[in-house]
C-alpha cells in the first residue's frame, strides 16, 4: 500500500534514507525529510485522533502549525514523553515513536465514541448539571471524567533534557520564511542593517519552494526555480543569521519576541544525547517585519471533519513537496481559484481526480482554463451538501446552488472518492501582529482581517 | 519588557531599572503641622491614572540613578524621560 | 588592613573562551561631582577621569571607568601586594577625603575580577545578558554595567575579545558556576 502512495519525483524527500518508526504500536516506515503527518498518509493513516467530546474519529487536515486535528503524543518514556504536538509539526528521526490520543481502548475502536450515538442526551454544560448530586457521590464521578477529561498525558517524571536561553540583538527581525520573508531579508541585509531570519520550517522558502505552476512564472522561470536561487544569495550576505526550526511565540512592547528554535528533536535518538534540545531566544529588534503568510480556510457542510477531509494547498504540500499522495480518488471542494492548482499536481502526479466543485458561476483565470485544458471535471454553482464514511470518507454528495446562492436545487450527484479538498480562501496570519497590539479591519475585497 | 532610555547610560533594558511611583509629589514643608489625614494622603494616595502619568524610575542595575519618566500607562508608550530637578518635557 | 580571600581562584578553557580569576589587583571606588575632584584625580593618577557615559580610560597600570556621572572605579592591571594597595589608597585618601574633594573607598575586596578572552566571549555573555553588545563589541574601552544571570556586573572591554568582568564577592561563586556551565554549550 505503501508504494503507490509515494511518487518518485519529490526534491525535498531522501527516498534512499529509509526510516523507522512507531504509531500506536505499530511499526511503520518514512523517509529522511518527511514529517510524522506525511509519513503517516504514505502509509495510508488519516485516522489519528478522537475528538474531544463527541470522540468522532480525526485525521489530519493541514500541513503545519495550523493544523488543529493531528495532535498526538510522542514518546512513551514517563520523563520524556511529550503531548498535544502536532504531527505536521515533528519532523520523523529514526525511532520515533507516537501515538493517538484521547482514545481508549484505541483509536480504530474507541469505547468513548458512543458519546456521539448519545449527543441529543448530552447538551452543553450536562456534565456540570449532572453530577452535582447526590453530593457524596462526586468520589465516585470524579475518577470517570478524570479519566476522560484531557487530552494527551502529561510526564510523570522530571524532564532529562538540557534547555538554553539567549539574548539577541538585531536591527531587523524577519519573521517567517516564504517568498516575502526572503526578500525583505535580502533588502535589509543589503542595506547594513544587521537583520535575522527564523522560519519554523528546517527549511527556508515558504510554498513558493515546490511552486512549479506554468501560471505563476517569475522572469521566465519557474517561482521555485526563481526562489532557489534567492536563498543562494541569501546565503552569501555578512549582515544576515537564518534560523530554521525557530518559531516566534511572543511579540512584547519594545519590540521584544520570544523565539523558540528546535536543536535536536529531528536528530535520531542517538544523536540527541548530551546536546541543548531547545533554545529560547529573547529577540529585542529595532524593526520587526512579520511575513507569516496566510493559511488557507475551510468550508462548512454537512460532516465536513471525517479523516480524509483535508485543505487543498496542505494536499498540494504532500504531492509536490513530500512526494504522497493523499488518496487515489481526489474530489476537491472550492469558493476560489487555489484548489485548481492542487487538481493540476494532483492530475500531474498520476491522482485520479474525480471533480471539483466550485460554487462560483465561472471564472475565466488561467489556472482554471489549464485545469479544463488537462481534463479535470468541474462542477460549477455546486456544492458539497454532504459526506459519508466513518472513518474515512468514502463518498460526497454534490448539488447545484439555486441562482441566488441561498439553497440548494436539483438532484444529488452522489461521487466516491477517498480524499476530500477543501479551499475556502486565505487569512493572512496576523496574529503576531495582533499580538503587539495592531488593529485589524475586514477587507471586503475578498473577506480576510487585515492590518488597518 | 520595555526599553528605556536611561539619561545618563542610553538604552537599556527594563530588567536593569526598578519602577519608583508617581513623580512631582513634593513633601509637605512642616510634618509636623498636618493632621493624619492630611499626612497619610502624602504618604500613600497616588492617582493610578489610565493615560499619561509622571513616573520616577532608578536605573537600579546600571548607574543607581534616579530619574523621571513620562509613560502612557493605557499603551506603555514612553513618551519623554528626563533628570531629576528637571522640568518635566511635556505637559 | 585589607584580607584578600577569594572564593574562586581558578581558571577553565573551553572552544574559544578562556576565563579566569584575576587576584588580588587593587580596586577603589571613586565619587565627586566638582571641577577640582575631576583635575586632582587626573593629576593624582596621571590618568583623565572620563565623562563621557559607559567609557573608561587607562594607562600602564591603571584603568579608570565611568560607572554614573559622579562615580568612577579604579582598578590596576597587574596582581599587587599590600602594601603598594594602603600607599595608592592613602595617596588618594589624603589628597581627596580629608580635603572633602569627594570619597576615596578601597573595594578591592568587595570586587572579584573575573577576565574572559576568545571569539565566543559575547555568546557567553548573550546567554544571560540583556545588554545589547553590538557597539560595546566595537569600542575597546567601552563599559558597561549590567546584570549577568540576574546578577550586578561591571564589564570592561579591554581589548577585542578579551573582557575584564567585575562581579560582588557573595555573587561570584554562583557567577562562576553558572559561566563555567554556560560555556560548556558555546
Amino acid at each position: 500500500m505503501t508504494e503507490n502512495l509515494r511518487t518518485t519525483n519529490s526534491k525535498f524527500i531522501d527516498q534512499t534514507s529509509r526510516i523507522s518508526f512507531k504509531f500506536d504500536g505499530k511499526k511503520l516506515y518514512g523517509f529522511k525529510g518527511d514529517t510524522l503527518a506525511s509519513a503517516l498518509l504514505a502509509n495510508n493513516i488519516h485516522l489519528v485522533g478522537r475528538s474531544f467530546k463527541y470522540h468522532r474519529p480525526r485525521g489530519i487536515m493541514a500541513c503545519g502549525s495550523e493544523e488543529p486535528n493531528a495532535i498526538v503524543q510522542i514518546g512513551s518514556d514517563a520523563s520524556m514523553t511529550e503531548p498535544n504536538t502536532r504531527a505536521t509539526e515533528i519532523e520523523l528521526y529514526e525511532g520515533l515513536e507516537a501515538s493517538s490520543q484521547n482514545c481508549w481502548p484505541s483509536v480504530n475502536f474507541d469505547i468513548g465514541a458512543v458519546n456521539n450515538f448519545f449527543s441529543p442526551l448530552i447538551p452543553a454544560a450536562f456534565y456540570y448539571k449532572t453530577f452535582m448530586w447526590p453530593a457524596n457521590f462526586w468520589k465516585l464521578y470524579e475518577y470517570f471524567i478524570r479519566k476522560s477529561a484531557g487530552l494527551g498525558k502529561s510526564p510523570t517524571e522530571p524532564d532529562k533534557d538540557i534547555y538554553d536561553h539567549k539574548y539577541l540583538h538585531c536591527d531587523v527581525l524577519v519573521v517567517g520564511g516564504g517568498i516575502s520573508g526572503i526578500i525583505a531579508a535580502k533588502t535589509a541585509a543589503k542595506n547594513n542593517f544587521n537583520t535575522v531570519l527564523i522560519d519554523d520550517k528546517n527549511i527556508l522558502g515558504g510554498t513558493t519552494l515546490f511552486q512549479e505552476n506554468e501560471c505563476f512564472k517569475i522572469n521566465n522561470s519557474y517561482s521555485s526555480e526563481w526562489l532557489k536561487k534567492e536563498i543562494e544569495t541569501l546565503k552569501s550576505l555578512k549582515n544576515l543569521t537564518i534560523k530554521t526550526r525557530t518559531s516566534l511565540a511572543a511579540y512584547h512592547s519594545y519590540n521584544y519576541l520570544l523565539a523558540r528554535e528546535n536543536l535536536t528533536d529531528h536528530l535520531d535518538i542517538n544523536e540527541k544525547k548530551d546536546k541543548i534540545r531547545q533554545r529560547l531566544w529573547k529577540v529585542r529588534a529595532k524593526k520587526v517585519i512579520i511575513s507569516t503568510g496566510a493559511m488557507e480556510r475551510p468550508l462548512i457542510f454537512n460532516n465536513n471533519d471525517r479523516p480524509g477531509i483535508m485543505l487543498s494547498s496542505s494536499i498540494k504540500k504532500y504531492i509536490d513537496y513530500y512526494g504522497v499522495k493523499c488518496g487515489q480518488r481526489i474530489s476537491l471542494f472550492t469558493n476560489n481559484d487555489f484548489a485548481y492548482e492542487a487538481a493540476i499536481s494532483l492530475n500531474n502526479s498520476g491522482v485520479i481526480v474525480n471533480s471539483v466543485v466550485d460554487i462560483r458561476d465561472k471564472t475565466n483565470s488561467l489556472i482554471v482554463k489549464q485545469a479544463e485544458k488537462s481534463g479535470i471535471k468541474i462542477h460549477w454553482k455546486s456544492s458539497v451538501v454532504n459526506t459519508s464514511g466513518y472513518k474515512k470518507i468514502n463518498s460526497i454528495e454534490i448539488m447545484k446552488l439555486s441562482d441566488d446562492g441561498t439553497a440548494v436545487v436539483g438532484k444529488k450527484i452522489k461521487e466516491e472518492c477517498d480524499c476530500l479538498g477543501i479551499s475556502g480562501g486565505w487569512t493572512p496570519r496576523v496574529h503576531l501582529f495582533t499580538q503587539s497590539g495592531g488593529k485589524l479591519k475586514f477587507r471586503d475585497e475578498d473577506n480576510v482581517f487585515f492590518t488597518r | 519588557m520595555f526599553l528605556i532610555n536611561c539619561p545618563y547610560c542610553g538604552e537599556r533594558d527594563q530588567s536593569e531599572f526598578s519602577a519608583g511611583g508617581e513623580a512631582h509629589i513634593v513633601r509637605p514643608k512642616q510634618p509636623t503641622e498636618l493632621s493624619d489625614d492630611q499626612w497619610a494622603e502624602f504618604l500613600f494616595m497616588r492617582k493610578n491614572i489610565k493615560g499619561v502619568q509622571f513616573e520616577r524610575w532608578n536605573h537600579a542595575h546600571g548607574c543607581r540613578k534616579w530619574f523621571n519618566m513620562v509613560r502612557d500607562t493605557s499603551n506603555d508608550k514612553i513618551h519623554a524621560v528626563y533628570k531629576m530637578g528637571e522640568k518635566p518635557p511635556i505637559k | 588592613m585589607l584580607k584578600f580571600s577569594t572564593p574562586i581562584s581558578d581558571s577553565k578553557e573551553y572552544s574559544e573562551i578562556k576565563i579566569s580569576e584575576v587576584e588580588p589587583i587593587i580596586k577603589i571606588n571613586l565619587r565627586g561631582k566638582n571641577r577640582d575632584f575631576i583635575t586632582k584625580i587626573g593629576k593624582e593618577l596621571s590618568i583623565i577621569l572620563p565623562v563621557d557615559p559607559n567609557t573608561s580610560s587607562s594607562n600602564e597600570k591603571l584603568n579608570l571607568l565611568w560607572l554614573s556621572p559622579d562615580e568612577w572605579f579604579l582598578y590596576s592591571n597587574d596582581k599587587i601586594d599590600l602594601k603598594d594597595t594602603n600607599s595608592l589608597e592613602d595617596k588618594l585618601f589624603n589628597e581627596i577625603s580629608k580635603v572633602k574633594l569627594g570619597s576615596v573607598t578601597n573595594v578591592s575586596d568587595h570586587w572579584i575580577m573575573i577576565n574572559l578572552k576568545g571569539t565566543k566571549v559575547y555568546e557567553l555573555l548573550s546567554a544571560g545578558c540583556p545588554f545589547n553588545f553590538n557597539n560595546f563589541k566595537n569600542s575597546n574601552g567601552a563599559v558597561t554595567q549590567t546584570l549577568l544571570n540576574h546578577i550586578d556586573v561591571i564589564i570592561h572591554n579591554k581589548n577585542v575579545n578579551d573582557l575584564n568582568l567585575f562581579v560582588r564577592r557573595s555573587f561570584s561563586a554562583h557567577l562562576w558556576l553558572w559561566m563555567n556551565d554556560s560555556a560548556r554549550f558555546i
